[in-house]
């Protein structure tokens, strides 16, 4: 049995929104390290990862580590009926988790059924990526959806001089942009190696319209999996892997 | 054995149309199989997971495959749907996008095991109805990943109900005689005609060899592949092979079953083996009553019965029992009956090599016929013109022909065989009546159960102008509204006499005689010769008159005919020999 209060009931949502996209099932790892899922989706193309350290919560109560299967669909779909100014708590028991809304003393709790999702450990993914790019979330979610228009992969090139090329075509048209310190899109970069790699759309535009931080890490390498990393001023993480397309 | 390798050989299989090339590859793979895999492997080829009595089949729709393709491989579903309407098999789809696949996966899958594709569908199978369509997607896309696009492709397709590799059930029986009995398939080919379970054939040749299969015997619960007859063209060639004497049964035009009777519970298989259980309730529950063994399998002809006339009812009306919904009504429109004809298995006891003579005797013990469970009507012949008039009989009982059987000692059940130890004898030519008749009522019987207390049918008479008499054509029962019916008493009342009317020849004996007065307008499916009817006796056979098979009126009373102006029977006669025509097949 487990218990948590949330400090951002609404990052939480956001973060359940994205990672649902992704895969429809989790398992939530909940400890006094706070909570976090990983899980490779079915195609085992792309993972995604997130983690709420204890900073995030007014609350958080469990005996030793408890695994939690969850529908994420079903939860977001609860977590969706979040007000303005409701706080959140999160109750395992029983093979249920209740999710309770309260404003002032008013509580509505919702209960969905837990899933017996197996005990199989999401493999850790090696890369050694060559490089890595600090990035504005915004910026990078226009030219992710600019290279949508026209295709449905698109290309990310890193140069010695720190900018990103992050480019698109098919038979309906291409589109290129440069990403530069100097245009202010770029906050860091560090590019140990020159790289091109080549990624599917299906997941990018959704992952990439994750607003809740101002910006993103993004790290690849020559034909290696694409790493974006969210981080959260409250402590919480979102990080999605995907793999490449040769 | 990985999956993907089973695919290649299904590649190889694909590749030719030689029968023994296929049986030795399928010998190849049915040996690089381990024990428990043998079995599982024996339904996939075929394209299953289960014997078809089972009734359960996986057959995914081209949705779901679709969904759990573009999610299996990265690929957006559009892309899927586009090839697939440019190609129409989602086998190939899945072969060339498995091939094209440009994207990495992460992490490499596990490849999947014949025996986890296999769980992994019989799983699908079972939840069909509950469980989500996306739960299926999901375990479907988990085996996808770290197949090889020809895995793929065979995998889609025996999702879908499409493997098709051209292997019967025999192939896979002289695969597995070549493994497992020096190219002898009797011994296995008749625990498979047993049990028509070929994965359990397989498994418990793996398991046990030859020897556990010798010792397999019927099952109540699985359906025993049925013995199929020979035919021939005349009575003379039927005695003469069966040396001189035989044993006729009526050939019911029905639908041919196995009872399987367990403690408590009985199952239908049909001719094809698939469960019939639900269409028949009414069978069912006879049997349960009539038929006195803990443990049966028995075997005969399921008939629909005209309550009222007692007469047995065309295929095709029966054939509206076959159905899902509405069983109950169809039950008391088409009551049924059961002719058994054979028994296989009883309270332990295998009868499949027990002869033919003390099968029947095992029936006749176990069978209470004072029900709708009725044995089949039989007699034993030894000479052509008891034949002739048995078949004459049969006919004109609504039955296709007669079944001749073997009564010597070598006469055993030959599970799922064609042999000359059971002939069957039909009729070559039928005279189709396309016009209708008028015909004079001469007598009526009374209404049973939902007919009580007006007439269940009435008897009709020809006009036969030399005799200036009424000759007896048919029972008519069908056709009249439920108001018709009722009123029937009542309109017939002033032809209502006490004893048969001198000008009325008839052999049989109706509850109510009529004076020749009412003429009906009535349609029949042909015109069969009869020994019960009077009308033309003798003149087209000797012993023999004519009669209408399956009447129904036309509701039409032809009141302007007097009962002299009503078919004649020299108009049957003529209608009998010029509408004859030979039955094709």
């Amino acid at each position: 049995m487990a218990k948590l209060v949330l400090k951002d009931p609404r990052e939480f949502r956001d973060i359940i929104q994205n990672a649902s996209s992704v895969v429809s099932e989790g398992v939530f790892r909940i400890s006094s390290d706070g909570l976090t899922m990983k899980e490779l989706d079915p195609s085992r193309i792309a993972m995604v990862e997130f983690s709420f350290p204890p900073s995030c919560f007014e609350a958080l109560d469990s005996e030793g580590e408890e695994r939690l299967g969850v529908n994420l669909e079903e939860l977001l779909n609860v977590l969706k009926r979040l007000r303005p100014d409701d706080s959140m708590a999160l109750e395992s028991d029983k093979g249920r988790l209740t999710v309770s809304l309260s404003v002032n003393k008013y509580t509505r709790s919702f209960k969905i059924p837990l899933l017996d999702l197996g005990g199989q450990e999401t493999p850790t993914i090696n890369v050694q990526y060559t490089s890595r790019y600090s990035i504005l979330a915004d910026g990078l979610a226009s030219s992710i959806k600019d290279a949508a228009t026209v295709a449905d992969e698109v290309t990310f090139s890193s140069s010695k001089d720190e900018s990103l090329l992050i480019s698109a075509s098919s038979d309906k048209g291409s589109v290129e942009q440069r990403l530069t310190r100097e245009s202010g899109m770029i906050l860091d970069a560090k590019v140990a190696e020159e790289a091109t790699a080549k990624y599917s759309l299906q997941y990018l535009e959704m992952i990439t319209s994750f607003r809740g931080s101002p910006s993103v890490i993004l790290e690849f390498a020559q034909d290696k999996p694409l790493h974006l990393e969210y981080k959260m001023p409250d402590g919480a993480s979102f990080q999605f892997i995907l793999a490449p397309r040769l | 054995m990985l999956y993907s390798e089973v695919a290649s050989f299904y590649s190889k299989i694909e590749s030719t149309t030689k029968r023994l090339e296929i049986t030795s590859i399928l010998v190849d793979m049915l040996k690089r199989a381990s024990k428990d895999e043998v079995g599982p492997l024996a339904y996939l080829t075929l394209g299953k997971l289960y014997p078809d009595f089972v009734g359960i089949e996986i057959g995914l729709g081209e949705k779901l495959v679709e969904r759990a393709l573009a999610k299996s491989v990265g690929v957006p579903l559009k892309e899927v749907e586009a090839l697939y309407k440019k190609t129409g098999d989602l086998g190939l789809v899945a072969e060339q996008i498995f091939k094209a696949k440009a994207v990495q996966q992460l992490v490499q899958p596990q490849p999947p095991t014949v025996k986890d594709v296999y769980l992994t569908l019989d799983k699908i199978a079972r939840s069909a109805g509950g469980g989500s369509q996306d739960e299926k997607m999901g375990w479907l896309s988990g085996i996808f990943g770290g197949l090889t696009p020809v895995g793929a492709k065979y995998l889609v397709r025996t999702v879908m109900g499409k493997l098709r590799l051209g292997v019967a059930d025999m192939t896979i029986l002289d695969a597995l005689a070549e493994i497992y009995a020096e190219g002898d398939r009797s011994i296995i080919e008749r625990a498979y005609n047993l049990t028509s379970d070929i994965g359990q054939v397989a498994e418990s040749l793996a398991e046990n060899g030859l020897e556990g299969i010798k010792a397999m015997k019927p099952t109540p619960g699985k359906p025993i592949r049925p013995m199929l007859a020979e035919r021939l063209q005349s009575p003379e060639e039927v005695l003469a092979k069966l040396g001189g004497k035989a044993a006729l049964e009526y050939k019911y035009d029905g639908e041919r079953c196995q009872a399987h009777i367990t403690s408590g519970s009985v199952e239908l298989f049909s001719r094809r083996l698939e469960k019939i259980t639900s269409q028949f309730p009414d069978v069912i529950s006879s049997i349960a009553k009539h038929v006195k063994a803990s443990e049966a399998i028995v075997e005969g002809e399921i008939v629909g019965v005209d309550p009222n006339t007692g007469e047995l009812m065309p295929f095709q009306l029966l054939m509206h029992r076959r159905r899902k919904y509405g069983v109950e009504e169809a039950l008391e429109e088409i009551p049924t009956n059961i002719f058994l004809f054979d028994i296989m298995y009883l309270n332990g006891d295998d009868l499949t090599q027990v002869p033919y003579v003390q099968r029947r005797k095992a029936l006749e013990s176990v069978v209470d016929t004072s029900g709708s469970v009725k044995l089949a009507t039989r007699t034993l012949v030894s000479d052509l013109s008891t034949f002739e008039s048995f078949f004459e009989e049969a006919i004109s009982d609504g039955c296709e022909g007669v079944m001749a059987k073997d009564i010597s000692d070598a006469s055993i059940y030959q599970a799922g065989a064609r042999g000359w130890l059971w002939i069957k004898y039909k009729r070559d030519y039928k005279s189709e009546l396309a016009d209708t008749v008028d015909l004079v009522i001469v007598g009526a019987f009374n209404g049973r159960g939902k007919r009580a207390g007006t007439y269940g049918a009435l008897l009709l008479a020809a006009y036969d102008k030399a005799k200036d008499e009424f000759c007896t054509v048919c029972k008519l029962g069908s056709g009249f509204t439920d108001e018709e019916l009722f009123s029937l008493p009542q309109k017939l009342s002033d032809a209502k006499v006490e004893r048969k009317p001198a000008r009325v020849e008839s052999l049989l004996q109706p509850d109510v005689w009529f004076e020749p007065k009412y003429v009906i307008e009535v349609k029949g499916a042909e015109i069969t010769l009869s020994p019960t009817h009077t009308a033309a006796y003798g003149r087209v056979k000797q012993g023999a008159g004519l009669a209408i098979r399956f009447p129904r009126t036309t509701g039409k009373w032809r009141t302007d005919k007097a009962p002299e102006d009503a078919t004649t029977t020299d108009e049957l006669v003529e209608m009998y020999q010029s509408q004859l025509k030979k039955i094709s097949s």
